[in-house]
């Protein structure tokens, strides 16, 4: 039973993590229709700033969030700028493939500078410390203020695109650009701050990742991949959906959980042969897969 | 009768362009008899094989608009199909070339049929997760060796031996890719005269008016995408001959579906010389890099992020790549 | 003598709203069949809806004899009924003589007799010295011949027309109305178009269908289609219709 209600609440936590992951990535499609390879990137040097800045300073890598999202805010805008903007006259093809330049770019960028060895935080107010929520699941305290910033930021984004001016703006252009435009919202510079927000929560995100989950200049593609699949579940360019849907991957992500424990169930012995764990991360892109097949728009898509 | 002449036809090309063609098909042909390093011979080598990568790619992403960004399963199915059936069984390659290309069609027909309905970036990221899917199944999967991949033990067989394409110098190599890359190129002349390239072309323009022309859209692209998959499938079975040694991850992985689409794109997706040109710049480009700076202790990934620049300043700066620009000239000289 | 294309009952919403209602109406072979009527009537819906591009929810269309209400597009117009597009946004990747073959395509499978085919029509519709040209670089009015031209080469028995004079010269219009006179008495195709300019209308159709609303208001030849109250109104709106009505009595 402990498995059950333990890769529920793991799933769960995680899920909350995976969601703000994906949500710059859905804010800036529902902006700009453009899809952002090097989103896992950005993921990967928040990550970095995060555990450097920390070890540097000598401080709690928790402090270190408004600074991982305010290099994430300047990369995006510099990405945007420097780069995005061209290619958004060219075909999707050239869009496709400019973002996955500036995913190897980055990449590599980041093996140069910071080697290629595994790093992860080893000091910290919540390290190595857990919470126990009874009926035998012990939750580590890293996940759980991550899950918590997480709904936090989450909030924090909505709030600011549907209480504030600017951020009224920003959803004004997405829906429709043209008419943004005649009310004299400059598309230039929705697009810059979409890129801003969304390098922001995803850096921020790396930054509450990092504290149990260790770096390489790699680790970007995975959550790439697991953004992908959040934002087409839960509908491209939605806010809410991105949450939803990335509660949901968080689920499928414990699969292997959820598997063990129907072994145990049913006592099926063949069950209990196979291992999921390999297959975690399969059944996320299957689940893209298959969403594209049933419910192209996702969830709360509002987009074709 | 007219079928066959077609494959030669190059009378429509610009004389220029023929003229260049010949030469580097001459310079091809010679280059084995001239003092080049070997690495310049293996790095030839997947010029031509990526050559044939990116004329796949083109038909299905370039003529026909769809973007796929997950052609290297198939690589890896062709691949596999042949190390698996010449170590276990000894299959000659001319065996199991072509069933891995039977293997890879219906693969494709499965996937395909359910993801053709999609288009843009649905399409491409769709076929980057059925890529990841068979590559994460084939690193467990102990029938193919797992991660760790299968070895086609260099004591099996003799060179030269031709039936299971085993041979010490990379010369026969070479001259059998060779044979392929001309065939590719003869097969792409026809394919973007013929009707079905045609019919791909219309759809690519507007699926609507295509549709409206007569044109079942649905089996025009499945029909492509088995062109495009028999392409690399069979190149991906001369590649488990030629390295011998064979892993998902260096077989099927994103990266390689990603220098596919690259190569065909930077040179000119839609064109007949595009992929070409594109693997001319690219595979040499990142050897060389690779060779010179790569492994330089402390600028290790440098040579990709010179690479990465490349990209990114291509699809920014002209999107129709080489043959694009070169197009572009021209236009203008006419006007 | 039957119908070439028979439409029964022909209605097709989207969502809440009704764009073809109970729509009915015949077509016999070599005749010029116009339809007309304001923005918004459903004048498209109709053409798509008989053409096979999507499906309808109630009704029946008989073409040539044959049920073909189920069909798909391209399997309509390989039966010989096809049509053309309001707005059709190219990506421009054809030339003016690639596309027509495209056209010429459904009926062979030969490129040398496509080709050929192609030559045929680049002449008949005055296209011979753009052939290189792509088609997105042509103005206007060149590339609606085009498409006349492409749709051609299909071979149809009938040919539905969608707007073809919309942003033309008057000049240009009375081009396209030599090429559709040509379509329809020298090469025996059977024309159904739908027009809102109205000289084109008038000088060419047999026969008018007016929708409004989504339903057929009044049919017959134009110059009693004109004078239909119904029609005043629908275009004019109630003050003009009774005006008008009055004037006339």
């Amino acid at each position: 039973m402990e498995i059950l209600v333990g890769s529920l609440v793991a799933g769960l936590l995680i899920g909350m993590l995976f969601a703000l992951i994906a949500l710059g990535l859905t804010i800036i499609f529902g902006m700009m229709d453009i899809v952002n390879f090097a989103h896992g990137e950005f993921l990967m040097l928040g990550m970095y700033t995060a555990l450097l800045t920390s070890q540097a300073s000598g401080l709690d890598p928790l402090l270190m969030i408004p600074v991982a999202g305010a290099v994430g805010y300047a990369l995006g805008v510099a990405c945007y700028y420097g780069f995005v903007k061209f290619l958004l006259r060219g075909p999707m093809v050239a869009q496709l493939l400019g973002t996955f330049g500036l995913m190897l770019f980055l990449r590599n960028l980041a093996l140069l500078f910071f080697g290629s060895e595994d790093r992860t935080i080893h000091s910290g107010i919540l390290v190595n410390r857990a919470f126990d929520l009874g009926m035998g699941v012990v939750v580590p305290a890293t996940k759980l203020a991550g899950a918590v910033m997480a709904v936090i930021s989450f909030a924090a984004v909505w709030l600011l695109m549907h209480r504030t001016r600017t951020g009224k703006a920003m959803v004004a252009t997405a829906l429709n650009r043209q008419g943004a435009r005649y009310m004299g919202i400059s598309t230039e510079r929705m697009n810059g701050m979409a890129w801003g927000i969304g390098g922001a929560t995803v850096t921020i995100a790396g930054a509450l990742l990092v504290n149990f989950w260790s770096v390489t200049p790699y680790v970007g593609l995975l959550f790439t991949m697991i953004a992908f699949a959040i934002v087409a579940l839960g509908g491209f360019g939605s806010v809410p959906g991105a949450f939803f849907a990335g509660l949901i991957v968080g689920l499928i992500t414990e699969i292997p959980g959820f598997w063990d424990f129907f072994a145990y169930l049913t006592g099926s012995s063949w069950m209990a042969g196979i291992s999921m764990t390999p297959f975690k991360y399969t059944w996320v892109y299957l689940a893209y897969f298959l969403i594209m097949l049933i419910r192209p728009r996702g969830l709360f898509g509002w987009k074709n | 009768m007219e079928k066959l002449k077609n494959f030669f036809d190059f009378r429509d090309l610009p004389r220029l362009d023929l003229g260049i063609a010949a030469a580097v098909g001459l310079a091809l042909l010679v280059f084995p008899f001239f003092p080049f390093s070997s690495f310049a011979m293996s790095t030839v080598i997947q010029f031509l094989m990526f050559s044939l990568y990116g004329m796949g790619w083109n038909t299905i992403g370039g003529y026909g608009g769809q973007v796929d960004l997950g052609l290297a399963q198939y690589l890896g199915i062709g691949a596999y199909a042949t190390a698996v059936s010449m170590i276990r069984w000894n299959t000659p390659f001319w065996v199991s070339m072509p069933v891995g290309v039977l293997i890879a069609i219906a693969w494709c027909s499965v996937i395909g049929y359910s993801v053709f309905r999609l288009k843009g970036h649905y399409f491409a990221i769709a076929t980057i997760a059925t890529s990841l899917v068979l590559k994460d199944i084939f690193e467990v999967w102990r029938f193919v060796g797992a991660a760790r991949g299968l070895e086609i033990p260099a004591t099996r067989f003799s060179s030269p031996d031709f039936l299971h394409l085993f041979f010490t110098q990379d010369d026969a190599y070479y001259y059998i890719i060779l044979a392929f890359f001309f065939i590719g190129i003869l097969y792409v002349n026809w394919f973007r005269k013929s009707r079905l390239g045609f019919q791909l072309r219309s759809i690519k323009d507007n699926e609507e008016v295509a549709r409206s022309l007569g044109i079942n859209v649905q089996w025009a692209k499945i029909k492509t995408y088995a062109v495009a998959v028999t392409f690399v499938s069979a190149v991906g079975s001369f590649h488990a001959c030629y390295v011998k040694n064979i892993e998902p991850e260096d077989t099927m992985s994103l990266d390689i579906s990603i220098l596919i689409a690259l190569m065909a794109m930077l040179g000119g997706a839609g064109t007949l010389w595009g992929p070409l040109i594109g693997a001319g710049i690219l595979i040499p480009l990142k050897s060389y890099l690779k060779e010179w700076l790569g492994a330089r202790a402390g600028l290790v990934g440098i040579d990709v992020v010179i690479y990465g620049a490349i990209i990114m300043f291509i699809s920014a700066v002209e999107p129709r790549g080489v043959w694009g620009i070169v197009e572009r000239i021209r236009r203008r000289k006419r006007a | 003598m039957t119908a070439l294309l028979e439409a029964r009952n022909v209605t097709k919403s989207f969502g809440g709203l009704v764009a073809n209602k109970n729509i009915s109406f015949e077509a016999a072979r070599g005749e010029l069949l116009g339809i007309i009527g304001p923005n918004g009537a459903g004048k498209t819906t109709l053409f798509n809806s008989i053409a096979g591009a999507h499906r309808i929810d109630s009704g029946r269309i008989v073409f040539d004899g044959r049920d073909i209400t189920a069909l798909k597009a391209h399997e309509v117009a390989r039966l010989g009924l096809t049509r053309t597009f309001q707005i059709y946004a190219a990506s421009g990747d054809l030339t003016v003589k690639e596309n027509i073959m495209v056209g010429c395509f459904m009926k062979t499978g030969s490129r040398s007799a496509a080709s050929a085919r192609a030559d045929c029509l680049l002449r008949d519709f005055q296209l011979e010295p753009l052939a290189r040209h792509m088609v997105g670089e042509l103005p206007i009015a060149a590339q609606k011949r085009v498409v006349m031209a492409t749709v051609m080469g299909t071979e149809p028995k009938l040919l539905l027309l969608d707007e073809v004079a919309a942003g033309l010269t008057p000049h240009e219009v009375d081009a396209t109305v030599a090429s559709i006179r040509f379509i329809h008495q020298d090469l025996g195709v059977t024309v159904i178009l739908i027009e809102h300019v109205m000289e084109m209308v008038m000088n060419v159709c047999h026969r008018v269908l007016v929708l409004d609303y989504g339903e057929k208001i009044a049919e017959g030849p134009p110059r009693d289609v004109v004078k239909d109250p119904g029609v005043i109104k629908a275009y004019l709106g109630e003050r003009y219709a009774r005006e008008y009505t009055a004037e006339s009595s």
